[in-house]
């Protein structure tokens, strides 16, 4: 687990949504066959429904130990709910926040 | 002391139950009954799930362990992050803590907002889950992969499935009713498979098992179940429902047995419900009310009458834009906490009424509410509580401002209708703050009805039966008067260190004012997460 007090570098946070998400699809049978990538996304490729991103989510909290990472920021643009996101936009998202 | 069995039926009520044993389609469940103790339970202050058996899992109120609904909202900056609560929201030890950090070995199975799963001396699988991320929902994880090979577990029907959850609330087709009971069965019998394999081979000082079919089904087919709203003269399609109803409580009864039969005869055995069930005839439309008084102006969908005909019980229901938030003081925003927020403008401009008039205002508001009549005359809002009065402890302001009690212990509705208040056209199945509870065992009186029981006794009793020290921050107590004399005596009661502090991640402000159009934004999220209809 890391500590509050670490830089988190983007490429290390990639590659953790990749072994989170990894470990969370592995039991879902979905028949995804790609590798996992920035370009991933995750209601198109991997079928993930809004529950699922929510579980998403709290495995994401669960990892870095911290529950004030604001979604909302990410979920929500102009007020509209984002469609689908991708693994790097995630890495992005949780880079600018993570290290604040 | 030996070990202890507790078995959770979720929404039980011994209006249904009785019954059932009367007429022999539970015939275990009325001679463990003869044989020991029962007694009403009183449920947490507003009977739901979430709260109800977290209370009884921590042997806290709601004002301290901080659950007061499925979902709570996340203030974060300048914006508002709904979300389901789950096991870090829980701002106090459970009983599976305690009995793991002083050595006891316990089995937790499927019990609500024990997602993600945290670590026990022992098993633990969450309740109220999707399959997909049950694994996550279980310790240790690789228990998972166990489970799902054992006879008869389908791992994908043992977590809750969204969609279906809400199509049961909202009201199935008579086609879809049979599946939906058969469903239930299947489930149960899996729960019960996973926690035989569990007590056969990994047995523990504590096992504890929830089965919530009895919800579910009490839910959906109510007046079939409430002997008094039995039809004189059923058609096929309700015989053959109340028949599939039978056969799970007949199925479920032979678990009960099966499992207090694997415990052994040394063991104490508990049963209890988070909340009981009644029967709701009305729907008060708590929103339509607040408008009525000015307090509530209704949006641009202000069309989005509930006009469907169907009324149900509680319908996850409110629609984005159906409310003016720029207009409004005061609104419920979702029907399964009966609450009311109240708006308070923290900085000049705000919608909202001052800080120095919340009182004023509020107690405005209770009177309005209790003053309500309908047109037979009689109270329909019997009690208003504050959060203050009903959820006192540490987390009271994550309450609604305001929890509403109605005449038949109905959920309100959110929904816009031409009336506050509509008869329905059927009665339905709503909670009731009395849930069951029973023992038998050695050292448990036989024959023996109690007074009425307080939810948050369970935890200490718990704890008192396997022989551990009761902390002393416990809002419950022993219910000692379900014991013999001779069992007291060899087993007096003590109190033990408080419970430990929960450790939280960091989380963003809960005291931040709601900015103008974030309420929206909220009930948007909502709609968009599939939480609400």
């Amino acid at each position: 687990m890391s500590e509050s007090s670490q830089v988190y570098e983007k490429d290390a946070i990639l590659q953790d949504l990749i072994q989170i998400i990894d470990g969370l699809i592995g039991d879902w049978e979905i028949g995804f066959s790609g590798k996992l990538g920035p370009n991933t996304l995750l209601v198109s490729d991997l079928g993930l429904e809004s529950i699922d991103v929510v579980g998403f989510i709290v495995a994401i909290e669960e990892h870095y130990q911290r529950q004030d990472l604001p979604f909302a920021k990410l979920v929500m643009v102009d007020n509209r709910y984002v469609e689908d996101m991708s693994l790097g936009e995630l890495a992005d998202f949780l880079h600018r926040h993570l290290n604040k | 002391m030996g070990r202890s069995l507790f078995i959770g039926l979720d929404g039980a009520t011994f209006t249904v139950l009785d019954a059932l044993m009367r007429d022999e389609t539970m015939p275990f469940l009325r001679q463990f009954a003869a044989n020991g103790t029962r007694a009403l339970l009183q449920s947490t202050p507003h009977p739901l799930t979430p709260p109800a058996w977290t209370s009884l899992m921590t042997g806290r109120n709601p004002g301290n362990h901080g659950i007061f609904d499925f979902m709570w909202p996340v203030y974060q900056d300048d914006r508002v992050f709904i979300k389901l609560v789950d096991s870090r929201d829980i701002r106090c030890e459970t009983i599976w803590s305690l009995l793991s950090r002083q050595g006891r070995r316990v089995t937790a199975l499927n019990f609500p907002v024990m997602f993600p799963a945290r670590p026990v001396n022992g098993y633990l699988v969450s309740g109220f889950v999707s399959w997909r991320h049950l694994r996550r929902g279980t310790y240790p994880p690789e228990f998972y992969d166990t489970l799902k090979t054992l006879p008869e577990v389908n791992h994908r029907e043992l977590g809750m499935d969204l969609d279906q959850e809400k199509k049961s609330i909202q009201g199935l087709e008579p086609e879809e009713y049979e599946a939906w009971i058969e469903l239930h069965i299947r489930r149960e019998r899996q729960w019960f498979e996973i926690t035989r394999y569990l007590m056969m081979n990994e047995p523990c000082d504590l096992t504890a098992v929830l089965f919530d079919g009895t919800d579910k089904l009490q839910h959906v087919v109510w007046p079939m179940l409430n002997p008094a709203l039995a039809p004189i003269a059923p058609s096929p399609w309700q015989r053959r429902v109340r028949d599939l109803c039978l056969a799970y409580f007949r199925d479920l009864d032979g678990y009960l047995a099966k499992l207090v039969e694997l415990a052994g005869p040394d063991s104490q055995i508990f049963m209890a419900s988070d909340h009981g069930f009644g029967t709701s005839e009305e729907i008060f439309y708590v929103n339509v009310f607040l408008a009525q008084h000015g307090y509530l102006q209704w949006g641009s969908s202000a069309n989005a009458v509930d006009g469907t005909g169907r009324h149900l019980p509680q319908r996850m229901s409110i629609q984005y834009g159906l409310i003016d938030w720029s207009k409004t003081l005061a609104y419920c925003l979702a029907p399964s906490s009966n609450g009311i927020y109240i708006r308070v403008a923290h900085q000049p401009g705000q919608p909202g009424i001052a800080t120095a008039d919340y009182e004023r205002f509020r107690g405005e508001l209770i009177e309005k509410l209790l003053a309500f009549r309908a047109p037979d005359g009689g109270q329909v809002v019997t009690r208003v509580m504050t959060r203050e009065d009903a959820f006192p402890g540490n987390e009271t302001l994550r309450a609604p401002d305001l929890t509403l009690v109605l005449r038949d212990h109905g959920f309100v509705s959110v929904l816009n209708a031409p009336t506050v208040l509509w008869r329905r056209d059927q009665p339905v199945g709503g909670h009731h703050p009395h849930g069951i509870f029973l023992a038998s065992g050695p050292g448990i009186r036989s024959g023996f009805s109690a007074s009425i029981l307080s939810i948050v006794d369970v935890a200490s009793l718990l704890v008192h039966s396997v022989g551990l020290p009761v902390p002393s921050d416990l809002e419950g107590r022993v219910p000692v008067e379900i014991f013999t004399s001779d069992f007291c005596r060899a087993h007096p009661v003590n109190l033990g260190e408080p419970t430990q502090p929960v450790v939280a991640y960091p989380v963003s402000s809960k005291d931040s004012a709601l900015p103008e159009d974030e309420e929206a934004a909220v009930l948007s999220r909502l709609k968009n997460l599939g939480y609400i209809e």
